[in-house]
């Protein structure tokens, strides 16, 4: 029985030799760190398609929600910051009855670390609001629809992936 | 079930399997282990312990008892609980044992040490090695101004570098565009200038990638003071060729 054993156990070693020198990298084992920052990255693409369809969801007439939700996403730097103007960003909505939805077209990934990514965003954006209506009823010419070029940087906390800063690339 | 029958003058019982062996014995032919030399013939009694699956009769007086063999549960008195005949002393045995560790071993080290392949590929063939990928952006941004790029000046010059980065079925599309493109840059005096503001991975194999490009094209006129921006977004994907990477598809939107 244990010559049996040792023989099964001779032939896996070699097998697994065989692998190392004749395929390198196709090993399960030997994929374990691309799987990781694979797996990173699909982490950042949702988190970052999330986070863009959140900035984009304006309604006027149901602020608060929406509000709670990106901050729910962010965190550090833009945390603070759209915390600090959240008040002033449902009053301007509310005053020119804004509704604005995005849809996310393309996103890439610039660089990922370990504790922080940065990703750019294509997405475009249909509005609605005062201004626009008031355009459409003259006459003249109104631009409801947005190509936005955004770059995003996420930062991990925990298992989850937060929008830290948000730019426009203009 | 079990026999029980006296021993002889000349028997005893091997300590190791219980059998009956003869007295003199040095090894015990059933079990083949090595019995202990005592000075005096073993007087095989009644064990003290019992177990649960002792079947004698317990109840009564200690009258002495004839001494029997009773093979599932009898146990020789003098002995200390003796040992179980040990595989392992058999060198044979103990060898192939740690063969078999070793064996064990050195295929499991074997494989949670395998290295990365020189791309570092993941299972769907999607490269992560940090050098490759920036390699790519670095083409990309690099091609992208090579075609996006033009003056009625250098016309010539301008869509030979950009026939140099694109591959040859993409070249009939781009000469398409110039066919429209290259007299009017010319009659206008039209300059394009595109800079890559920012480069991004939406995916990257060893032979294929697609870059996401935000392009602005600056275009100025010959005589007049006034310029145009387009903010471009471009899907952008490239082929490898010759240890660089080339445009084989552009989608801007």
């Amino acid at each position: 029985m244990l010559v049996v054993i040792a023989s099964l156990l001779a032939a896996l070693l070699l097998v697994v030799l065989g692998f190392r020198v004749f395929a390198p990298g196709t090993l399960p084992s030997a994929r374990a760190g691309a799987w990781r920052a694979e797996h990173s990255a699909d982490a950042v693409t949702t988190a970052a398609r999330e986070a863009t369809m959140a900035f984009l969801d304006v309604d006027y007439r149901d602020m608060a929600p929406r509000v709670q939700r990106m901050l729910a996403l962010s965190t550090g730097p833009f945390r603070s910051q759209y915390s600090g103007s959240a008040a002033n960003l449902t009053a301007a909505a509310v005053k020119g009855k804004a509704i604005s939805a995005g849809i996310v077209r393309v996103i890439g990934i610039d660089r990922i670390g370990p504790t922080s990514a940065v990703v750019h965003v294509a997405a475009d954006g249909s509005v609605s609001n005062v201004a626009i209506q008031q355009a459409e009823q003259a006459g003249k010419a109104a631009q409801n629809q947005r190509a936005y070029r955004l770059r995003l940087t996420f930062t991990r906390v925990g298992s989850s992936w937060l929008l830290s800063e948000l730019q426009f690339v203009s | 079930m079990s026999t029980t029958e006296p021993l002889g003058p000349d028997e005893k019982l091997c300590p190791f399997c219980s059998q009956v062996i003869k007295a003199a014995a040095v090894k015990c032919p059933f079990c083949q282990s090595d019995l202990p030399v005592s000075e005096e013939p073993v007087v095989p009694t009644r064990p003290p312990a019992r177990s649960a699956h002792d079947i004698r009769e317990t109840a009564g007086t200690p009258e002495p008892e004839p001494v029997t063999v009773n093979e599932s549960v009898t146990q020789p008195v003098g002995y200390a609980p003796p040992a179980r005949p040990s595989r392992w002393r058999d060198p044979v045995v103990a060898g192939l044992v740690v063969l078999c560790l070793a064996l064990a071993g050195g295929a499991v080290a074997l494989y949670l040490t395998a290295p990365p392949d020189s791309l570092h590929t993941s299972s769907d063939g999607q490269v992560t090695l940090t050098s490759y990928q920036q390699g790519a952006l670095r083409d990309a941004a690099t091609d992208a101004a090579a075609v996006f790029s033009y003056s009625y000046k250098t016309l010539a010059a301008d869509e030979a570098a950009a026939r140099a980065v694109i591959t040859p079925d993409f070249a009939h599309v781009y000469a398409r565009v110039m066919t429209d493109a290259g007299p009017k840059a010319t009659s206008s005096k039209l300059t394009l200038v595109a800079t890559v503001r920012a480069s991004s991975l939406v995916s990257l194999t060893k032979d294929r990638a697609v870059v996401l490009l935000f392009v602005d094209a600056l275009t100025t006129s010959a005589g007049s003071p006034t310029q145009h921006v387009d903010q471009n977004r471009v899907v952008m994907t490239m082929t490898r060729k010759d240890d660089r990477w080339i445009v084989s598809k552009i989608d801007r939107f």
